[in-house]
């Protein structure tokens, strides 16, 4: 199963699920299970991502973007 | 009646708070603005009611101290309605927030804003719909614009009179909030193609290079704009030199009176109005403009790949940002970020980028250094101060690096960064409160400090005991020291009297080096004429500029500190570090161009 952090810029995903210390911030953010989500750009070498889902845009870092899973 | 005003960050809260009371809270386009609770008052009729400004939070969840704020004056029952603010072009996340609310109370109305951009993007909500499935009333507004303001208060005081009764539900707010957009919001096209496009260009591969060219314009516009104000108010002011030695001579007033009234507290004044007021009144504006478009973020996300690797919060940029404005608005600012350990490295190491009241001190350094005049110069000029201020952002990065790898290590926390959708900057308005709230303000303070401090300074240069001025014998002592680090005794001695205000050293080092004599003009041409006089070479400029980059920050930031932190050793920290690095800098600098053989 891919992660959030794999997906590529401009590309739109699936949640299947969300774990770790930030699930319950991010769930209130729109990001929970079959939620839809495009990335919209990295920076840093790819070391924060920006993530839209139902019209919020909201930049992770790699390894807090790798707590979200997608469906393949 | 008691109004509480509710809502995510970055929906125009603070917009709608500043609408209705008439107050000029400071707003801008990022998360974390409001961190503490503000009041106001609205009239309705004959009627004046309290308003009370809440924290911009995503939940009631208590993930933040913004968070915690909300929930526990929303749990308090302490207000008999409460007005949240949804974002009415993505009204997702406000009605999921409006949800958690209406399990404290029903008396809830539900403020649909920025009616005007939502249409421009594509977005139509029934109101009616929304309001019939939610159970509370619907109202679409545009805060900026003043619409639909009397409609929301009518709302307030239907739902206030309302029996209290909280429905006990068992659904998740957040998947029944988009359940309900399905249905009552409708999407004609693509809405945010617009952000995105900006987004290639602010953020992403561009981003490093369109953030320092943004720095450049800002402070090449400031440059060459505020030459002439300046050199108007600084001859406007030569003439009031004039004007007052007369007053003094014509009611045969003592002689150190009047030089200590004159050459002390008029020089000193007179000098920070002129040449803080202009740069400050163009570079307020801007940077306030670029804040309201909602540039700030995108700061935040370029840069965050640094924060990152020197273990510090990505909203330090935020603060860094703000610090460059004022330090000590930057160190209040740092409430923003939520673990207790990188707010510290957020405050500690806020002084190593530069306020505006150094600016000028750091402009003057330049202009010695580069001499060329026209556009060509101060295109290079500009240049050059962005380039100290990067390197402001770098000491900043490796600073915190150095603090987290030794006396504030711990675990690393989440970070979310909200990048809120781009809007066109109110453009008079924000010209409006820069100036009143940020210009006068960081301007007043700054003439208070150098009204008195012009006088001791005065005094100090003007009482001799045995023939040798009390100023002249504190730069002696100095001196060895100084020149080590490539300035002098004088230098040193400007910046410790430059400790209430950095604004002041100018004026300092003019009456150390003309002992309490003063410039009979105060134009930059004969400042280095006086430098130049006192073996003042570039390397000399350089140096004073990295010092004026990294020393000990005012005493009105350290006391900030202080408060904020609560702790005198956190404080001495904050005065130590960047002084050293400062030092540390100037010492390599001068020894290298010596060794070079310049200097």
């Amino acid at each position: 199963m891919r992660k959030l952090s794999e997906l590529r810029v401009g590309e739109v995903g699936r949640i299947h699920a969300v774990g770790g210390d930030i699930a319950a911030r991010l769930h209130k953010l729109g990001f929970h299970g079959g939620a839809e989500v495009t990335c919209e750009g990295r920076a840093g070498r790819g070391s924060i991502g920006a993530y839209r889902v139902r019209g919020t845009v909201v930049a992770l870092r790699r390894n807090d973007a790798e707590s979200v899973s997608l469906w393949d | 009646m008691t109004i509480a005003l509710a809502g995510n960050p970055n929906v125009g809260k603070s917009t709608l708070f500043n609408a209705l009371t008439g107050l000029r809270q400071h707003t801008g386009n990022w998360a974390g603005k409001t961190v503490e609770l503000a009041e106001g008052t609205v009239r309705v009729g004959t009627e004046r009611h309290r308003i009370i400004d809440l924290p911009g939070a995503y939940s009631l969840d208590a993930h933040s101290r913004e968070e915690e704020i909300a929930r526990e004056c929303v749990a308090s029952g302490a207000y008999d309605c409460v007005i949240t603010v949804a974002d009415a072009s993505r009204p997702d996340r406000g009605i999921a927030f409006a949800l958690e609310i209406m399990r404290h109370t029903n008396r809830v109305v539900l403020a649909l804003n920025m009616c005007d951009d939502a249409s421009r993007r594509g977005v139509t909500v029934d109101c009616a719909k929304l309001s019939d499935a939610l159970g509370i009333p619907v109202v679409p507004i545009t805060a900026r614009r003043r619409r639909g303001l009397d409609a929301l208060l009518n709302a307030a005081m239907q739902v206030s009179a309302r029996d209290i009764s909280v429905a006990r539900t068992e659904y998740d707010p957040v998947l029944y909030a988009e359940k309900l957009c399905n249905d009552c919001v409708t999407y004609t096209h693509a809405s945010n193609a617009r952000d995105r496009k900006l987004d290639r260009v602010f953020t992403g591969k561009l981003g490093y290079a369109t953030m320092f060219a943004l720095l450049a314009v800002v402070l090449w516009i400031t440059l060459a704009g505020a030459n002439v104000p300046s050199a108007l108010l600084s001859s406007l002011f030569s003439r009031g030199n004039a004007l007052l030695l007369h007053v003094f001579d014509a009611i045969r007033a003592p002689w150190w009176l009047t030089r200590v009234l004159v050459d002390g507290v008029y020089l000193s004044v007179t000098w920070v109005v002129s040449v803080m007021l202009p740069p400050m009144a163009i570079f307020f504006p801007l940077f306030t403009l670029l804040e309201d478009f909602g540039y700030l973020p995108r700061v935040a996300y370029n840069l965050d790949r640094g924060f990152e690797r020197a273990d510090s919060c990505g909203k330090q940029s935020l603060t860094m940002c703000m610090g460059l404005g004022c330090n000590a608005c930057g160190v209040i600012g740092c409430r923003i970020i939520d673990s207790p350990r990188r707010k510290l490295v957020a405050m500690l190491t806020n002084a190593l980028v530069p306020c505006n009241g150094r600016f000028p001190l750091i402009i003057a350094m330049i202009a010695m250094v580069v001499h060329a005049a026209g556009f060509a110069g101060t295109v290079l000029r500009a240049a050059l101060l962005a380039a100290v201020v990067a390197f402001g952002v770098v000491l900043t990065l490796l600073c915190s690096k150095l603090l987290t790898a030794t006396v504030l290590r711990g675990e690393s926390t989440p970070f979310i960064l909200e990048l809120p959708p781009y809007r066109a900057p109110r453009v008079g308005s924000v010209i409006v409160r820069s100036m009143l709230d940020r210009t006068l303000f960081v301007l007043g303070r700054a003439v208070a400090v150098a009204a008195p401090a012009g006088l001791v300074v005065w005094l100090l240069a003007n009482v001799s005991p045995d023939g040798v001025s009390l100023l002249a014998r504190a730069a002696q002592f100095l001196d060895a020291t100084g020149r080590f680090f490539g300035m002098d005794g004088v230098i040193l001695l400007a910046f410790v009297i430059g400790f209430p205000a950095n604004e002041i050293v100018i004026p300092a080092l003019v009456m150390g080096y003309t002992a309490g004599g003063a410039l009979t003009d105060t134009t930059l041409a004969e400042l280095h004429a006086l430098l130049a006089a006192h073996g003042w070479t570039r390397v000399t400029a350089i140096c004073v500029a990295l010092f004026a980059l990294a020393h000990f920050p005012c005493s009105t930031t350290l006391l900030t500190i202080k408060h904020e932190t609560g702790s005198a050793k956190w404080t001495a920290l904050a005065a130590i570090l960047p002084t050293i690095v400062g030092l540390s800098l100037c010492a390599a600098v001068t020894w290298c161009a010596r060794l070079l053989g310049f200097g």
